[in-house]
Order: C-alpha cells, then structure tokens, then sequence
C-alpha cells in the first residue's frame, strides 16, 4: 500500500495543530481570500509580505517541509516552462541575448519569477488545506458552503456525493491498478527500464480494464444507493454536523485583517 | 549404478526449495523460519487461517516478494535477483490469484490467451496451436476469440483468466483459492479440470501445484501433501491422509476444521466403538468405512432407530 500512498494527491497528515481543529468552511474561505489577495499584489514588498504569511500558515500546520516540497515536485516541469516561456518570449528594453524570436530580457526573467512564485504562494496554502483536514471533512465542509446554491436548483447535495465517493474510490481504483499490474507481471510481463516514457506506456493498457471495472463498480454502486432509498439526497442529515467554536471565529477575524493589511502594506511599504 | 547416482543428481535438482526463509513486511514478520520443498508431480495444499502468511508463502514462491532471508532454490537453480538484490518474477511458474476474472486485463479473448506466450517470444503459428488445444478444455469456443472477454458470463471469465495461465504450460501452478464464491458444481468442475491438467501433463513435466484452499473437503479430496501455516511457520508438512486421519491435532492447533467427511468418520467410530480406518481421507474412502459400520451394527441386529 506503501507505493499508493505516495501516488495520493491531496494527502491527509494526522497532527495535532490549531489548522487541523480548525473548522472546514473557515479553512477553505480563508484559502480563497488569500488567493484572491495575492492575486491582487503588484508589488515586491507585498510579495515578501505574503510570502511570509504563507510560511506561518506552514510552520503552524506542524506537517513536515518535506512533505509540502514533495508535493511541488510533480508541478516542477510546470513551473519550469512558464519561467521559460516568460524569460524567452516576454516584452522588455534590457535584451540579455536574443535568438530568432526569442529574446531574453530582464524583465521578461522578472516576469516570470513573479509568476512562478504567485502560484507557488497559491499551491502551498492548499496542500496546507488538505493535508490538515480530512478528505470527507473537507467535502462537507464544501457542501455546507454551497448550500445556498441549492435555491437556484443546483444539486448541491448530489455533487457533494459525487465529490465524496470520488474521493472514498482512489485507494480502490489504485489496488485495482496494483492488481493488474501484478497480474500483468504473473504472466510474463517484464516492467521497462527506468525510461520515464516507457514506465508511462505501461499504464496504457491498464486503463482499459481499469474503466470497464470502475464502470462495473459505479454501476452496482449505483443500485445500492438506490436500494437504500436515497433519493435525490435533499434533508439528509450527518452524523457529525459542522459547528463554529470561537476559536473558528478567531481564526477566520485574524486571517480577514492579515489580508488586509497585506493589500495595504502592498500599496504603502516602501517599493523595493 | 551410474543411473542410480543420474536420478540422485535429477532429484536433487528438481523441485522448489526454501531454506530458513523469513519475511517481513512493513517490519512485521509473516513467514518465520519456513523449510518447504514442492516436490515436481505433487498437488500441495496450502492451509491455514486468514493471516497465517499463506498468500504471501504462495507469492513468495513465485518471485514476487522481492526482499526475504534464508535460500529458495528453483529446480537446483538459486534464484534471479535484479543488480539490488531483490528477488525476480518466475515466469515458469503459473500464478492465479484470488478472483481470477479481476486479473483480465487484454481487449479480446485472444490477445488474453496469448499474453503469456506473445511476452515469452512464441511465434505466432505456436500461439496460434496452443489456443486451439486449450479452448476445448475450458469449455470455450472459437467464436469467442475474438470478443471482449468483459463481455463472458462470471464462470466463463473465471475459466479464460485460468485458461491464461495454464497455456504457457507452467512447471509450478500456484493456485490462490481459484474456487472462492464459485456455485458447488462448478467449483467441483474446475478443480476436477486443475487436477486433470496435473496429471496428464507429460511424464517428463511432472506438473506441481501449489493450491492454496480454505475448504478442508477439498483439501483432503485432491491433495497428495499438505502444509499447514500457523502464525508464519509451517506447523506441518505431510500427505493430507496423515495428517487428516492421524495428525489432527496439528489441524486444531492451528485453529483449522476437519472435512465434514471425516468428522462424522470420528463420530461413528466413537458411537460404535470400533477403529475405523478408511484407505485415504477422500471422501469416498472415508464414507465406504462410515457405511461399513452402519452394515455392521444392522447385521448385529440392534434396533435400527437407536444409535450405536
């Protein structure tokens, strides 16, 4: 199981810290104001600001660095290439080199960090989000947000589901993967090298009986929601409902002036 | 005298072989200590209670624990290890898992038949050859070839994905509980079709199965030798006829139920106070002696609605 635990997205770390007693709606509100705030930054001195917000709120989690950089590593050729993309085709006066089209500025390179690091300033947060609440936490903590949508006829309640047993089915569907990989091998099959190209092909023909087994799965999953009467979900209760303490309500006024005083330290501190 | 020491040295050499062998996994040890040789022609069955370590005893036998201590020998040869050190998959060996019909994974019946032998570089006349021979025995038709095998009924799956691994002619056939939630009658139906296969392989193949079953009936009705796990180290190795007829205690040691069969042997032969010893611990052999003493106790003319 070692192996698919890794391969987890979004991976819940069990501690304990103030994040992980926190309720899910702040947590996630909070997120997108923060998102939205560093968005909003123009300059360097707000970006050394949140910056050094975002390292609070990760050093106060109590979950290991280490976890939070191996889960940028997947995102690293990402990053990469808009650095690249910015530093070769970006618009600016101080020419560093030039070839062809490609021009490398100064300010085609600054526009890049700057990029690179807002997302980065945006990933960390959230990876701080998931590993410090449970996945279901999570996704009821999204239902309860959304509810209002459920007066203009969205289906809240059915997406919450959804949501859920998306997340309740990745263990599964990575045994299942883990089964036919084995069964693969059992009969002959030799795993490639450690040519990453290769490595990748070999999940191609898994994906076939990966579909049509988790088509099968949905299907008798399907049938016995529906064999316990769940209807369309609406008046479903839960067993342990969300409620804010006032240590949610001190959490979420901190983080509301925090961000504040970030946009205006964005705008008054000294332009370094 | 140069043939008797040529069959000492082939003896020596066949067979799978484990030496002390221990394992551990996630830092808990599974198999303690085991010494246990699957000899080439024998039907071994491989009980014991969930947990005991018999589905990883069952894999390690065919490379896929790739860390353990101790020597496993196959047919004389030490074992593959990759540059770490780590054990290899054996591809003479045949492995069915539990649930065969989840290990399907091709788009057509054919191209899951072949697998085994496209990966052992078969040329496509053989492959062609060894599907024809093998579709009558498993009760499937040409027509199917070139079907999806999502497609075939539960019990057809269950015989393809079989089927796929009996074709590349396995020295080794591991079996882990290939009956699980099969009906009566076809559970008797395929290990009727596992135990032919066994047998009628060619004298010089002396086919062997590792058979890994929680149902004692079966165990005693198919089964030349029999090991038992307890708590990771193997309690027992022996014929299933000493063990079943003479050596119960090790079954209830371990936690394990007689077959039903054998149980109602003790009974009768408790009642009626005589030594029953049937010819083997199958099932025909053991009810031949329970009726035996039913006949006896007629002719002795006690009232026939009394017991014993």
């Amino acid at each position: 199981m070692n192996r698919s635990d890794r391969l987890l997205v979004g991976q819940f770390i069990e501690r304990k810290s103030i994040l992980h007693r926190l309720d899910p709606r702040i947590k996630l509100i909070s997120l997108l104001m923060l998102m939205v705030v560093i968005m909003m930054l123009d300059h360097r001195s707000g970006y050394v600001a949140a910056t050094i917000a975002v390292v609070v709120i990760l050093l106060v989690s109590r979950i290991p660095v280490l976890f939070y950089l191996r889960g940028l590593l997947p995102l690293l050729p990402v990053l990469l290439l808009t650095l690249l993309y910015h530093a070769m085709l970006g618009k600016g006066q101080t020419i560093l080199a030039s070839y062809g089209f490609l021009q490398v500025t100064v300010e085609g390179i600054e526009e890049g960090i700057r990029i690179v690091w807002r997302i980065l300033l945006m990933i960390l947060p959230a990876s701080a989000l998931t590993g410090t609440t449970r996945p279901l936490v999570l996704a009821q903590g999204l239902e309860t947000l959304l509810k209002p949508l459920s007066k203009l006829r969205v289906p809240v309640e059915q997406f919450s589901l959804m949501v859920v047993i998306a997340i309740r089915f990745i263990p599964t569907i990575l045994e299942e993967i883990h089964r036919i990989r084995l069964a693969r091998r059992a009969r002959g099959f030799e795993p490639s090298s450690r040519n990453p190209l290769s490595r990748l092909s070999e999940f191609i023909p898994i994906l076939v009986p990966l579909l049509v087994s988790t088509a099968r799965r949905a299907d008798h999953l399907t049938l016995a929601i529906e064999a316990r009467a769940y209807g369309d979900g609406r008046g479903r209760t839960v067993y342990r409902p969300l409620c804010l303490t006032k240590l949610d309500l001190a959490a979420g006024l901190l983080m509301l002036l925090s961000l504040s005083a970030l946009l205006v330290l964005d705008d008054y501190l000294p332009h370094i | 005298m140069v043939n008797r020491i040529k069959k000492t040295v082939i003896e020596q050499q066949s067979g799978w072989e484990l030496r002390d062998v221990c394992v551990k996994l996630d830092g808990t040890p599974v198999l303690k200590h085991i010494d246990l040789t699957l000899e080439p022609g024998t039907w071994t069955a491989l009980i014991g209670k969930t947990g005991a370590g018999k589905s990883t005893l069952a894999r390690l036998f065919k490379g896929l624990i790739p860390e353990f201590t101790g020597e496993y020998r196959l047919e004389g040869q030490s074992m593959a290890r990759d540059r770490k050190g780590r054990a290899r998959v054996v591809p003479e060996i045949g492995f069915v898992f539990q649930y065969p019909e989840h290990q399907i994974f091709e788009t057509t019946v054919e191209k899951e038949l072949s697998f085994a032998l496209r990966m052992r570089g078969d040329s496509s006349k053989e492959i062609a050859a060894s599907i024809r021979a093998i579709l009558p025995t498993f009760g499937l038709s040409e027509e199917l070839l070139q079907q999806s095998p999502f497609l075939l009924s539960g019990g057809q799956k269950r015989r393809l994905a079989i089927a796929s691994v009996l074709i590349a002619n396995p020295r080794l056939l591991i079996l882990d509980e290939p009956t699980a939630a099969l009906d009566p009658v076809s559970r008797r139906e395929l290990l009727k079709l596992l135990r032919d296969w066994q047998r009628n392989g060619l004298q010089h193949e002396q086919r062997a199965v590792l058979f890994i079953s929680h149902r004692m009936e079966d165990v005693a009705e198919y089964s030349d030798r029999v090991a038992l796990l307890h708590e990771g180290r193997l309690l027992a190795h022996d014929t299933a006829d000493e063990l079943f007829l003479h050596r119960s205690e090790l079954l209830s040691q371990a936690g394990m139920p007689l077959p039903e069969a054998i149980e109602l042997l003790r009974l009768t032969g408790q009642l009626s106070g005589r030594a029953l010893n049937p010819a083997s611990c199958r099932e025909a052999d053991v009810l031949e002696r329970v009726k035996e003493a039913w006949n006896a106790r007629k002719e002795t003319g006690g009232p026939s609605d009394e017991p014993f």
